[in-house]
């Protein structure tokens, strides 16, 4: 160890630091090779620039020989550098000798080949042998930076691969191109797929052309990062159902086989022990129920707090076979399969003998899993109902109850910020779960959540909010500020226990569908954006053929779909209330309840981490194309 | 070490590459400096086959970290014996050239047949440290920052700066760089503001509170490498091939 005085740059500035290279010969000739600049931002090296721009370009090329011939006398061979800084004095400093290859080398070597040039003796130019001048820029740190992915896991790597960065940088037409003498040459291409960086020099006709493709080269990079993290993201959540362990002594885990589970049922409750259905996954590629659930499991939260809350709860993987093919359902949707004639045929099948509900009538797939869900419901008769669902827009997190007083009780007492009433009963097609329900058993509080993007994180946390506040809400804990016990009972008023901050919708119209192939937004949409009547939303049919969608209503748009499905809502349209109504529109509070002080206004979209979707009419319509899997017609996500 | 591939080839037209490493590289990788090497050589007489003739890529499958190279190739004697047969007729104009050598690089270097060029272990020590720096710096009459010798432990250090600092006015505070003596981009330095004229006592008090640049270094991580460092840089030098590169080249003409 030892002390050496420290050489400020210019007052405020730290001090250039341009560095000499040279080699030894085994004749102990010294040949000096290069002059760079090293590119700093503040202390952290990002690469080297060639040849130096410094003034004293001269004196480097000098003292490094100079160092060369001691090393020569002292029995050293082979390549060597110097690292220098430029002190605020104008003054050239010697810093320390490297005795082998550095970060400069390769770049050097590199281009030596490739141009097949020299350095002057000045030490500030390169010319190759068809006379022209080259500058480079090179690292060996390039990091790849996916940038930001909704929900990503960004510890490890994207895994490219040597031949992801040479086919990018070929792509980009940034590749060696021997003709001008210019391009991008990449080393150090396998540390990419573990250590996520990589090696890269740029040469070019200029300086600054240099560090321009330079950067467009790692901008290139980073796109093709972004991507593969979206994907890997993808993957991580499809794997997180398979991997959550089943043995931390909770029991198992919510998976596509084990696909119901009861908690406090073998456990000692009493007689009143409320009876909570939760399904998640009715959709298969909306599995944020599914991860919530199994997190709580994990925690080892569930078991204990349905025993402690006196609450028996049945959780159920809707749409298992979906959930493994990664889809939104396999053959039709299952969430308008809520049907009487389905029910009735289950029936039949099970009088004629026929055990596997699934095998009823003509086969259906999801058919014979919603006659498995109603006879589940009929059997247990819950007091609570929740339907978990995610969006494929970005959207906060909403409830949509059943049409009935209770119902909507229990949606203002979620952890969410909106309401949107009759939603539920308006698809094209009928047949959810809810529709069902308020035929059925319209004495159930049921609710279907939203609980945000497909992919994002914080889609998972609201499930997870939302099961808690179910179990723990039914003997009148409340762990969510401003939400009042979830007790609900036949008579209540819904008085102060609504939070001052919800916001009520309720759906005016039928819903619009997609009608065609050729459905494409023309404007870019977010959920809960306001429109004018007229408004012009979407355009469909085909070239020849073109259609407009217009909003029918002023209004507020719910659930603008992102991943249009033929014959699916393409968006609901909604207008903003004061607080809960019933279905002819009538508020359903007693005129003895307070009104609120004032209403909320709807500026929803609280969104952390996650700019707002920024879609174009144009980047639109590429972005339906490719996701749609023809054979099937069904959005591929 | 593929990017010399282009510049060995095309500027050598009978030289034969041979690359040995821990794992065995990625066909793409070689695929894309194969094709580098032949852009660079014009088409000419440096034809993708003529390249691919002369390069030999072997290596040990053995990713074991913190194993020298050259020892993996030396626990494989049937990969030596590949080693030779392909540097066979030409081992009179070949050589292994490495940065410094161990008893395994003499070693490798006999059962090839071949002369080492490297430096002694001593000229290395003596010159790639940053006392070595300073000491060549001086000797090349290169302007280099003034500072102390080397030291070995704390106090010895303290004593040297106090010397340093003695002239400096007490109002003056002297901005300082200490170093490790042998240590990597930055990671053993540490910046030390002292005021002049202060003890050998109240420095070696500051020392402690210096601002470190290495990643995550502190006092309590500086300190034991102070000795550590100071005795192997007195007795014996870091055995080469150990660090960054994993890699021995064999050029032979």
């Amino acid at each position: 160890m030892l002390a050496e005085e420290f050489v400020p740059g210019v007052a405020g500035k730290d001090a250039p630091a341009p560095s000499g290279q040279g080699v030894v010969g085994t004749d102990g000739r010294v040949t000096v090779l290069s002059t760079h600049d090293q590119i700093l931002r503040g202390h952290t090296y990002l690469g080297c620039s060639f040849p130096s721009a410094s003034h004293l370009a001269k004196e480097i090329v000098d003292s490094t020989r100079a160092v060369g011939e001691e090393l020569a006398a002292r029995g050293c061979l082979d390549h060597y550098g110097v690292d220098f800084v430029v002190g605020g004095d104008g003054k050239l400093w010697a810093i320390e000798v490297n005795l082998r290859h550095c970060g400069t080398t390769g770049p050097f070597m590199t281009l030596l080949a490739l141009t097949n040039g020299t350095m002057n003796a000045a030490g500030d130019a390169f010319i190759t042998d068809d006379g022209l001048r080259r500058w480079y820029v090179a690292s060996d740190n390039v990091y790849v930076e996916p940038g930001v992915v909704a929900g990503a896991d960004t510890s490890g790597s994207v895994g490219l691969l040597p031949c992801d960065l040479v086919d990018c940088v070929k792509n980009s037409g940034l590749g060696w191109n021997a003709h001008d003498q210019t391009g991008v040459v990449l080393h150090m291409l396998a540390s990419a797929s573990m250590h996520n960086k990589f090696g890269m020099t740029a040469v070019a006709e200029s300086r600054d052309a240099a560090v321009a493709m330079f950067a467009r080269a790692k901008e290139a990079v980073n796109a093709m990062a972004h991507e593969a993290l979206v994907a890997k993201t993808e993957w991580d959540r499809v794997r997180l159902l398979q991997d959550i362990p089943g043995d931390f002594g909770f029991g198992q885990a919510l998976t596509v086989d084990d696909d119901v589970i009861e908690f406090g049922v073998d456990a000692e409750l009493s007689e009143d022990a409320r009876k909570v259905v939760i399904v998640a996954a009715t959709h298969g590629n909306e599995i944020c129920g599914v991860l919530g659930i199994n997190e709580l499991i994990a925690e080892g939260y569930l078991h204990r707090a349905c025993v402690d809350n006196n609450v028996a709860l049945t959780v159920i993987l809707g749409n298992p076979r979906a959930t493994a093919e990664h889809k939104r359902f396999s053959e039709v949707n299952l969430n308008r399969c809520f049907v009487d004639s389905i029910e009735e045929a289950a029936n039949a099948a099970a009088e004629d003998g026929e055990t596997n509900v699934e095998g009823i009538d003509d086969g259906f797939y999801e058919h014979g899993r919603a006659a498995f869900i109603m006879g589940l419901l009929r059997e247990i008769e819950p007091e609570i109902y929740i339907d978990l669902h995610s969006c494929s827009a970005l959207s906060p997190a909403f409830a949509l109850p059943m049409d009935t007083k209770a119902s909507a009780c229990l949606a203002g007492r979620l952890p969410v910020r909106v309401v949107v009433q009759g939603l539920a009963h308006a698809t094209t097609a009928k047949g959810t779960s809810l529709d069902w329900m308020l035929t059925h058993m319209p004495e159930v509080k049921a609710v279907a959540v939203e609980c945000g993007r497909h992919d994002a994180r914080s889609s998972v946390d609201v499930a997870k909010g939302v099961v808690r506040a179910v179990v723990t809400g039914a003997s009148g804990r409340d762990r969510f500020p401003g939400r009042r016990s979830l007790v609900v009972a036949g008579n209540e008023t819904l008085a102060t226990s609504m939070a001052s901050d919800l916001v009520w919708l309720r759906t005016s119209t039928q819903a619009e569908f997609v009608p065609d192939e050729g459905f494409a937004w023309t404007c870019a949409v977010r959920p809960f954006q306001s429109v004018t009547k007229g408004d012009k939303l979407a355009k469909h049919g085909s070239e020849t053929d073109p259609k407009t969608m217009v909003a029918k209503a002023d209004g507020v748009l719910v659930m603008p779909t992102l991943l249009p499905v033929v014959g699916e809502e393409a968006y609901f349209l909604c207008q903003q209330t004061s607080g809960p109504v019933d279905w002819d529109g009538e508020p359903c509070l007693s005129t003895t309840v307070q009104p609120l002080s004032s209403t909320p206004t709807l500026t929803v979209p609280d969104i952390k981490n996650e700019p707002p979707a920024a879609l174009d009419a144009t980047s639109f319509p590429s972005l339906l194309k490719d996701n749609i899997d023809t054979s099937s017609g069904v959005l591929v996500t | 070490m593929l990017l010399w591939l282009p510049g060995a080839c095309v500027n050598s037209l009978d030289l034969t590459v041979v690359i040995v490493t821990s794992q065995a590289v990625n066909s793409d990788i070689v695929d894309y400096y194969v094709g580098l090497a032949v852009q660079a050589g014009g088409g000419a007489n440096v034809s993708e086959q003529n390249i691919r003739s002369r390069l030999h890529m072997l290596d040990c499958g053995d990713a074991t970290g913190g194993v020298p190279l050259t020892d993996k190739i030396l626990a494989r004697p049937k990969l030596v014996e590949r080693l030779r047969n392909i540097i066979g007729v030409k081992a009179a104009k070949a050589a292994i050239s490495t940065i410094t050598c161990t008893a395994s690089e003499a070693r490798l270097a006999s059962l090839l047949r071949l002369p080492l060029l490297a430096a002694s272990p001593s000229a290395v020590a003596a010159c790639g440290t940053k006392s070595g720096s300073r000491s060549m710096f001086e000797a090349a009459g290169v302007r280099f920052p003034p500072g102390t010798s080397l030291s070995f432990s704390v106090d010895e250090l303290a004593v040297k700066i106090e010397r340093h600092v003695a002239k400096v006015p007490p109002s003056e505070i002297k901005k300082l760089v200490v170093k490790l003596d042998e240590s990597f981009s930055g990671q053993g330095n540490a910046v030390l503001k002292v005021p002049g004229g202060m003890s050998a006592a109240a420095i070696r008090d500051l020392l402690p509170n210096m601002k470190f640049m290495g990643m995550g270094v502190t006092w309590d991580t500086y300190m034991p490498q102070i000795r550590r460092i100071g005795v192997r840089a007195a007795q014996s030098p870091r055995p080469c091939l150990t660090s960054m590169s994993q890699c021995v080249s064999i050029y032979s003409h």
